[in-house]
């Protein structure tokens, strides 16, 4: 045998006709998907759809490789699927990082095919795997290595385990390069949640249908997969509001309906992938089934996340079934499915843990498994037992309308369980439905002609769709799907390409734009987090991102803010360390002798010295800065630097801010911390979406139990009616009336304070990056201020018009970067001066 | 042998339809009619189908013999019964 045949040997596929690769059939089919692939990746791009991912940066080495793998012989195309994805995995990872990842890659699959018994293979993988886990939890620092589990994982957790079965119980013959491929698929690299790709199905789908067919596939899916990303967009930006802004029936069925939209971002990315992977030759089965218009319990199961299903049924289900018939008598499917569905839960917790790095051992979770896999097991005995008998009803003028109702019932269903899972607690969730009681008879009414009118629609559908010439016409030959996926693409590329789209009308191109950047809506502002594949997709803020913030080569740091404050049991509920120093993603933290992230002062203010306390959150504090870049530090830099001042020596500022601290931690603070240091001034600083921020921490504060201990807010607490046990966002509910009462009460507190201590009090209002302006609540905080005697600092404009995205940390942290502190800090600089007069009074 | 083959698909085409067509719309199958894939059968009918073939001829499936390889028509089915039972 030649070498050539030893190692590129004709892969394992069912192809049943070789085309000649230059014939003009041939190339008029490649350049046609060719155009296509590069109009979807164009738009991809464009539309900066999962731009974390950093499907747009390595778009044109897709591209190059597909132009390549369309040319070479069968036989070397196994290695082109494999030398693409350690192409992408050096240029995303770099040298060091890339090579960790392949290595352990290629260890974990020799440990496959060592030559002992199959239960040594298997512990000697999770051997590795245990050491992979204390990677993963951080248990051991190696940056760079921890690095790439998360990848490692996504690529092996589940697919090594059909691989195992495989070889255990098929003797599928492969090649080489067609083994590795199965791990090593390009686009995993891009999107840690991967669907489960079977492996005897990877194996027999590999060019098993002539090429034009299976690429015309593959950009039908990876279309259909944009669609379905752009569409969760719309819902996400749009329509979706956040729990707290429920009142009502419409308002609660509109949360809950579009919570469960985020089911249309997975099977974008499913779609995407996998169309992507079928561009490669790898013919894969659809993996969602119109899940949206299931009828039964059972049915769902069956559409939603197809390959999931069948690795349970393949790795768990049969076996299960096997083994517990040989000892059960009564109820084996029932008990075969409750154990499956245990199963489930349990898997997804796994795979939680390898993608995020905990585990989500939630009430919520578990309450939404139970339920879930209890529906479907009641609904398989009841098939199994009516299995085989004929059916009830006959007549479509009933059967029609019913189909509809029970599409709709699932829907519900399904949409109340998402809401479930994404809630925070069972109170939590409970609370938000108890808001489905309220409702006005017209809006009563409109939902059932809604109701009423899907039945109708869905049914006038079902029957159009029985007939045979309908049935002809929509049901287009795989072939000729081009007159779908070509008009399709035109429409997309002519609302953002510049030449044809400025012919649209603005409020078109303005809808457009807003949906060509991926940001957050206004209820995640808030960081209110939705949902396990929200979180899944997602991640934190300082945890791993996707391929893009790989590509940065920068490995990521460890450290949280958490590891360098104390949690306290009152008001203030944490304070820095004092003498500390970590690093936090990309800046450094430090705090001085006082527990202030500032520079070294002395708790004797010197003479001739004036000295101003600063009071802020975490804009203050310099989330996502270091030390010198805060625009506190900038701003007592130009202080000193202009000071002509033969009075004043020189200015202090000191900076008692950290994030979290609020008004009332304000208030703490003034009574138990700022006046040792004997300030002459004290700026406090308050933001956009004043009220909305205070009635979120001091909701907090109940939930904790802290003592809330002002007699003032302890008359609030027992007015508003709060208990410790209701959830967060009903504390909210009740405190809405009172919020304002709080706001006055302490900024009020503030003033006494200053006044007390001679020390002039300022009021500063610096806007938020992401935050919309409410001008109604500016003015009347403002005029709180004025009342009590506070100068007042306006920041407004201070952002000008610039693109607000050019000056936040990252894609997922709006706090202002090094840029913003700068322009927040000329502004800032800038009005202390214009008020000067007031705050540094000639009387020294 | 070849006769037991075709009594073998008979048995099992009647099962297949008096246990899953019953309310089908369209009642056609044949011996290369896809039954897993073509949405015929489900896991509930395939165990269903398993025990059935379980008890005619007297053999006992391993849990990964149920799979499309095995069971996704009537040949195939037909096929694996009578190299499990010697036929």
């Amino acid at each position: 045998m030649k070498l050539k045949d030893k190692i590129f040997p004709e892969p394992y596929s069912n192809i049943t006709i070789q085309e000649d690769l230059f014939s003009k059939k041939r190339l008029a089919a490649f350049i046609l998907s060719l155009l296509q692939l590069i109009a979807i990746l164009f738009i991809v791009g464009s539309f900066n759809i999962e731009k974390s991912s950093g499907i747009k940066e390595v778009s044109s080495i897709i591209v190059f490789l597909f132009i390549i793998n369309s040319f070479v012989k069968l036989r070397f195309r196994p290695a082109i699927l494999f030398s693409s994805s350690i192409i992408i995995i050096y240029y995303a990872f770099g040298l060091f990082s890339g090579s960790i990842l392949i290595i352990t890659g290629l260890t974990l699959i020799g440990c496959c095919h060592l030559p002992i018994k199959l239960w040594m293979r298997t512990f000697l993988i999770l051997f590795f795997t245990a050491g992979m886990v204390i990677l993963r939890d951080n248990l051991f620092y190696a940056p760079r290595a921890a690095l790439v589990v998360p990848f490692i994982a996504s690529m092996f957790m589940f697919r090594i385990i059909i691989y195992l079965y495989e070889i255990k119980h098929s003797n599928l013959e492969s090649s080489f390069f067609q083994r590795l491929s199965y791990f090593f698929l390009f686009p995993n690299h891009c999107f840690l949640l991967f669907p489960i790709i079977d492996y005897k199905t990877y194996l027999k789908t590999y060019f098993n249908k002539p090429e034009k067919e299976i690429w015309q596939k593959g950009i039908r899916w990876m279309l259909r997969g944009v669609i379905h990303l752009i569409g969760y967009r719309i819902i996400y930006y749009y329509l979706l509001i956040g729990p707290n802004e429920i009142t009502d029936l419409p308002s609660l069925l509109r949360y809950i309906t579009c919570s469960y939209a985020l089911i249309l971002r997975l099977s974008g990315l499913f779609h995407f992938t996998i169309g992507l992977l079928s561009m490669y030759g790898l013919n894969l089965p659809p993996i969602f089934n119109n899940y949206l218009l299931a009828t039964s319990f059972v049915t769902l199961w069956r559409r939603i996340n197809i390959y999931w299903r069948e690795f349970m049924m393949k790795i768990f289900y049969y076996p299960i079934f096997f083994k517990y018939k040989k000892i059960i008598k009564r109820n084996l499917l029932a008990t075969t499915m409750i154990t499956v569905f245990f199963i489930t839960w349990a898997l997804h917790n796994y795979q939680w843990f390898w993608i995020r790095g905990n585990f989500p051992l939630t009430t919520m979770d578990i309450a939404f498994w139970a339920t879930l896999g209890i529906c479907i097991t009641i609904n398989s005995v009841w098939l199994e037992k009516t299995m085989g008998k004929a059916k009830k009803i006959q007549n479509n003028i009933i059967l029609y309308p019913l189909t509809i109702l029970k599409m709709i019932g699932i829907f519900l269903f399904m949409s109340i369980m998402w809401s479930l899972w994404g809630s925070n607690s069972l109170q939590e969730w409970t609370f938000l439905l108890s808001k489905g009681k309220q409702f006005t008879a017209q809006e009563f009414t409109f939902l059932l002609s809604i109701f009423f009118g899907i039945i109708i629609i869905g049914s006038a559908l079902q029957y159009l769709f029985s007939k045979e010439h309908i049935k002809k016409l929509i049901n287009i030959e795989p072939g000729h799907t081009v007159m779908i996926t070509i008009p399709s693409l035109i429409i997309l590329l002519v609302t953002i390409i510049p030449q044809t789209k400025k012919n649209l009308p603005s409020a078109v191109n303005n809808f457009i734009s807003s949906l060509s950047e991926e940001k957050l809506n206004n209820t995640d502002k808030e960081n209110t987090e939705r949902g396990y594949y929200k979180k899944l997709i997602d991640g934190e803020k300082n945890s791993l991102g996707g391929l893009w913030e790989i590509n940065l080569k920068r490995p990521k740091s460890f450290t949280s803010i958490d590891d360098i404050t104390i949690r306290t049991t009152d008001l203030l509920s944490r304070t820095f360390k004092p003498n500390s120093k970590i690093k936090v993603n990309d800046y450094l933290l430090e705090t001085n002798s006082f527990g202030l992230r500032d520079r070294n002062y002395e708790l004797v203010k010197p003479t001739k010295i004036y000295r101003i306390a600063l009071l802020g959150g975490s804009y203050e504090m310099g989330s996502g800065v270091n030390n010198k870049e805060i625009y506190e530090n900038l701003t007592e830099e130009r202080l000193n630097k202009n000071n002509t001042d033969s009075i004043i020596k020189a200015y202090e500022i000191l900076n008692f801010s950290l994030g979290g601290y609020h008004l009332v931690q304000q208030v703490e603070l003034c009574n138990t911390t700022v006046f040792k240091f004997k300030p002459d001034a004290l700026i406090y600083v308050s933001h956009t979406g004043e009220a909305r921020r205070l009635l979120g921490y001091f909701a907090s504060n109940i939930q904790n139990g802290t003592d809330l201990k002002y007699p003032f807010l302890k008359k609030i607490k027992s007015l508003s009616g709060v208990k410790q046990t209701m959830s967060k966002i009903e504390i909210q509910e009740h405190l809405k009336p009172y919020i304002y009462t709080i706001i006055q009460w302490c900024y009020s507190e503030i003033a006494k304070s200053c006044h007390l201590n001679h020390s002039i009090p300022v009021w500063a209002f610096l806007p938020a990056t992401a935050d919309i302006l409410d001008n109604d609540e500016y003015q009347k905080i403002k005029g709180y201020a004025l009342q009590l005697g506070f100068v007042t600092m306006d920041l407004r404009g201070v952002y000008g018009n610039i693109d607000r995205t050019k000056i936040y940390v990252s894609e997922w942290d709006t706090h202002p970067n090094t840029e913003g502190h700068r322009m927040i800090f000329e502004k800032f600089y800038s009005e202390f001066i214009k008020n000067k007069d007031l705050i540094v009074p000639n009387k020294k | 042998m070849e006769q037991n083959l075709q009594e073998i698909k008979e048995s099992i085409k009647n099962f297949i339809s008096d246990s899953f067509l019953k309310n089908a719309d369209n009642k056609e199958l044949s011996y290369t009619t896809p039954l897993i894939s073509g949405g015929i059968m489900d896991s509930i009918s395939t165990m269903q189908l398993v025990t059935f073939i379980e008890n005619k001829y007297n053999f006992e499936f391993q849990a990964h013999e149920v799979d499309r390889d095995n069971l996704d028509s009537i040949n195939l089915i037909s096929n694996f019964v009578a190299s499990k039972i010697g036929g």
